[in-house]
């Protein structure tokens, strides 16, 4: 297709703003809140307090008489509000166009990759950010064993390269619970059997590179593309998001993927009566179980409402999020999400952790996302109360130090 | 040690979920004394007021009253109980999630990638008394996959598996969608296709040998295969051919399912040709007893299908004829073994049951019992580890309150690897089932009272064991004429209201949990 000169003018004004958006990240702000719930390794809450933002940065937390406002800052003073970290969605699905979900080619599809398909600033992305979440993993479906890599981008507006902060983000692992509609139904004996092969490969293949980089293999081991890019996930650079539910599921992910494997996993959905895995899940400390969209669990055998966030808890388990699996749930109900669990059982303040610095822990992404800590993404929103209680509204979102959301201006929800 | 404390610790928590009941002290001792019971050993006569020591999980003694507990052994105090070996499933695909792939011929699959631990079936096991299942895949496949010995209790198959890698499954008769000449052709070729792979590795194998070695000359194709078997090293084998590899090597055994007796000449021949005589099991179904004597010529032991009745209607009268398989087994000297049955609802899921049909059809109460323990262990090859209490053997004991196969008996305790696995007195389930279960005990207590008087007539019977089995059988099938009675009724009418009360209700209850 040929350029007109008219496109040519289109795109340069277009990149001028693009420059001149850069320039307002570049400006200095000074957010002056009634409370501040920042998840930094203290869990401090601070009351009355100050958080400034220089370069999409976040560089003082305080009380607001500790801190100095920086001369020529833009302040924004709200003394009602709450100022939260920006939520992180562990398992979403309307990064992209949703056409572009999933390839039902094989049971395992390993070389593909969300990042083609990703939409930034799409309908959903706005509604997200609206709701507070500011950054999300879009993954393939669950329809195979294997359906590819996840992309972490933020919601924020912006070309894929402005958005994405991660990709490949993780590998997507459906064990069961939806490929046994695969062509005449498998069953989990050759699922499993089939996700490990293709698992050993992958391995076998890194350790081989691994080898020749080193020195100690002297011809070259073939490259594939297909491979390649499961080597961060061997390093442990990288995690798996494990499409996992079901006691019989859940166990095989512990003892297959993180165990035999020895890969950072995460446990998405992680329903029905999975929460009796509690001890297994324990032992292995770089396990995060990331709960949703389903928040309760009727036992038949006992014949009880059970949530299985309170479960996962009262198992034991610490390292516990919650998520959407958006579009199940809309993206921008993360919150509600939270607030589910918290009427099945769960601990409101906990609930907020599991949607913020949990999931941005269980991606590796904890020295980005998921706290208000001097140095981290100024990712955050001012609510008008606890977001876990579905009265308080998002009444302004930040990414990236820059204003995307202001209910104010437009209200969204 | 620690993998053993770490089994407590997680048999615990096990225990905790399943049963929503605290275990508050579970038996953290590795040294189990179990006293004053009266044990069944299976293999040998009866003890008394007997004693079973067991450490590490494993039996180290059994002796009568005056074996010394060693000082630092947990005394449990078993008087007035029977004690028996944990009952052994020869055979069963419920602890999967699908008893077969839709593949045809998967022989690389395990069932240790389907077991789930936290199926209603592994929980009912133990409180039915088995300890011991042998889960392996259904009988709707060309070659199914491997299969293994799991206890019913466990967070995991890894805590379960006491044997992995026990038989690989095959299927003489066809599949679902098939015909016997597709079933056999598959059949076929799968083998065709291995011995060809299997010679090719082997003359490759050799070569490669010769070449690295002055010892080894270079042969023609035919003596490279043959000396090339030998080569054959764990890393050459690939997954489509290992397990077959395990087959023909004797690592697996070759468990073969015959859906008819038309199927049953194939698959003796089949046992012969490829060499798996003495590790090879018919699974029975349909009217595959009926060819009884060429099952005895061969020699194969069969598990039976767990509706021990075969039911056949004349064509002409109508009239149904039925024949208890068990009996034509017996008659032919076919040695067999039981499966529960996989439904929740029919008695056939408790292998007492099953075993004391066998009494009510003229078998002795010795053999009865040693059909669904020992002789299952046997058939199933892991003899050396279970289906008896003797030294050396997997400490897997029931406490029973009464005779096993009187149905008024209730399983009181399970030991597994001599681990308090299951109590009654904590089995929520079965205290919410049944909350009067007050006077069931008082009615146990009156039972155990003719038990005692009756193990003296057992020891006898038990003496004569093995020379004279009539006689045994004949002593056998008088002393449970009083079992037998309400379990004829049980067994053909379970929902008809019981006519005499306790023993009754125990029974059907028994039946439906």
């Amino acid at each position: 297709m040929r350029i007109s000169a008219n496109q040519w003018i289109f795109s340069l004004a277009f990149l001028f703003l693009v420059c001149l958006s850069a320039d307002a990240t570049a400006e200095t702000l000074a957010f002056k809140v009634g409370k501040v719930v920042t998840f930094d390794t203290e869990e401090r809450v601070i009351n009355n307090a100050t958080v400034i933002v220089e370069n999409g940065k976040i560089t003082a937390v305080g009380k607001s008489k500790e801190i100095m406002i920086p001369p020529g800052a833009k302040v924004f003073e709200h003394k009602n509000l709450w100022l939260v970290p920006g939520f992180v969605e562990c398992h979403n699905h309307t990064g992209g166009g949703s056409p572009d979900l999933h390839d039902y080619v094989y049971l395992t599809n390993p070389g593909l990759r969300t990042l083609e398909s990703i939409v930034p600033d799409n309908p959903e992305m706005i509604r997200a950010r609206a709701g507070g979440v500011t950054t999300v993993l879009t993954i393939p479906g669950s329809g195979n064993n294997m359906s590819g890599f996840g992309t972490i981008m933020k919601t924020s507006e912006g070309t894929v390269a402005e958005s994405v902060i991660k990709a490949p983000g993780s590998l997507k692992i459906a064990q069961a619970g939806n490929p046994e509609r695969y062509f005449y139904g498998v069953g989990r004996s050759f699922m499993n059997f089939n996700t490990r092969q293709t698992l050993r490969k992958a391995r076998d293949y890194h350790l081989a590179r691994t080898e020749w980089e080193e020195g100690r293999l002297e011809v070259e081991p073939a490259f594939n593309l297909n491979w390649e890019e499961f080597r961060p996930l061997f390093r442990r650079e990288t995690v798996a998001s494990v499409h996992t539910q079901i006691y019989q599921v859940l166990m095989t992910t512990v003892k297959m993927v993180a165990g035999e494997f020895n890969i950072r996993t995460v446990l998405d959905h992680s329903t029905f009566d999975a929460w009796k895995v509690a001890p297994l899940v324990n032992a292995d400390e770089s396990i995060y179980t990331i709960n949703g969209p389903r928040q309760l669990h009727y036992d038949r055998t006992q014949r009880r409402l059970m949530g299985n966030a309170a479960r996962w808890w009262q198992g034991g388990v610490r390292k516990l999020g919650i998520n959407t699996d958006s579009p199940v749930v809309p993206q921008e109900e993360l919150a509600y999400q939270a607030s589910m669990a918290c009427y099945y059982g769960w601990k409101p303040y906990e609930a907020l952790k599991g949607i913020t610095k949990i999931p941005a822990e269980a991606l590796m992404m904890d020295h980005r996302l998921g706290s208000i800590t001097v140095g981290l993404d100024a990712d955050f929103c001012l609510w008008t109360g606890d977001p876990i209680d579905p009265r308080s509204s998002c009444e302004m979102t930040v990414i990236d130090g820059e204003v995307t959301y202001e209910a104010s201006e437009k209200r969204v929800f | 040690m620690s993998t053993l404390t770490h089994k407590f610790l997680t048999l615990g928590i096990t225990l905790l979920l399943f049963f929503q009941q605290g275990v508050a002290e579970a038996q953290s001792s590795p040294k189990v004394a179990l006293t004053g019971g009266k044990i069944l050993t299976v293999s040998g006569a009866p003890v008394v007021d007997g004693t079973i020591l067991i450490e590490n999980g494993i039996i180290q003694a059994v002796g009568g009253a005056d074996m010394a507990v060693p000082y630092d052994a947990m005394e449990v105090d078993c008087s007035g109980m029977i004690l028996a070996p944990g009952l052994v499933d020869a055979h069963n695909p419920a602890g999967l999630d699908i008893p077969n792939e839709n593949l045809s011929v998967a022989p690389f699959v395990d069932v240790y990638d389907a077991i789930d631990p936290s199926r209603f079936f592994f929980e009912n096991s133990l409180r039915n008394g088995i300890s011991t299942v042998h889960v392996m895949q259904g009988n709707n496949c060309v070659v199914g996959g491997v299969s293994r010995i799991v206890h019913p209790i466990g967070l995991s198959p890894d805590e379960m598996t006491r044997l992995p890698g026990i038989a690989l499954k095959m299927s003489v008769s066809p599949k679902g969608g098939y015909d016997r000449l597709r079933q056999r052709a598959e059949l076929r070729g799968v083998f065709s296709e291995f011995d060809r792979w299997h010679e090719n590795l082997a003359e490759t194998r050799y070569e490669q040998e010769a070449e690295n070695s002055d010892d080894l000359d270079s042969l023609p194709p035919a003596e490279a295969r043959e000396k090339g078997k030998s080569m054959i090293r764990e890393e050459d084998l690939d997954d489509r051919h290992r397990h077959l590899a395990y087959l023909d090597g004797g690592k697996l055994g070759a468990w073969i399912h015959c859906g008819a007796a038309t199927d049953v000449a194939p698959a003796i021949a089949m046992i012969a040709d490829r060499g798996w005589t003495g590790r090879a099991v018919l699974v029975l179904s349909g009217d595959a007893h009926l060819a009884a004597a060429e099952i005895a010529a061969a020699k194969v032991p069969v598990v039976l299908d767990s509706d021990l009745i075969h039911r056949e209607r004349d064509a002409i009268t109508g009239e149904v004829e039925e024949t208890f398989i068990p009996e034509v087994m017996r008659q032919n000297r076919i040695r067999f073994a039981l499966q529960a049955g996989r439904s929740n609802v029919m008695p056939e899921n408790l292998l007492t049951y099953q075993a004391a049909r066998l009494v009510r059809n003229g078998m002795s109460q010795e053999q009865a019992l040693r059909t669904i323990t020992l002789g299952a262990a046997e058939i199933c090859g892991v003899a050396e580890q279970y289906g008896s209490i003797d030294k050396g053997k997997v400490a897997n004991i029931v406490m029973w309150t009464g005779n096993p196969l009187e149905m008024t008996s209730w399983v009181q305790k399970v030991w597994i690897e001599g681990i308090l696995a299951y109590d009654r007195e904590m089995d929520a389930r079965l205290q919410r089932l049944f909350p009067e279960m007050e006077e069931e005990e008082s009615s146990d207590e009156s039972k155990e009272m003719e038990e005692t008087s009756e193990g003296a007539s057992g020891e006898e019977a038990q003496g004569e064991e093995g020379s004279t089995e009539e006689g045994a059988g004949a002593k056998g099938s008088e002393e449970t004429e009083e079992a037998a009675e309400p379990l004829k009724k049980d067994g053909k009418s379970e929902e008809k209201p019981a006519p005499s009360p306790a023993p009754e209700t125990d029974s059907a209850s028994k039946g439906g949990l």
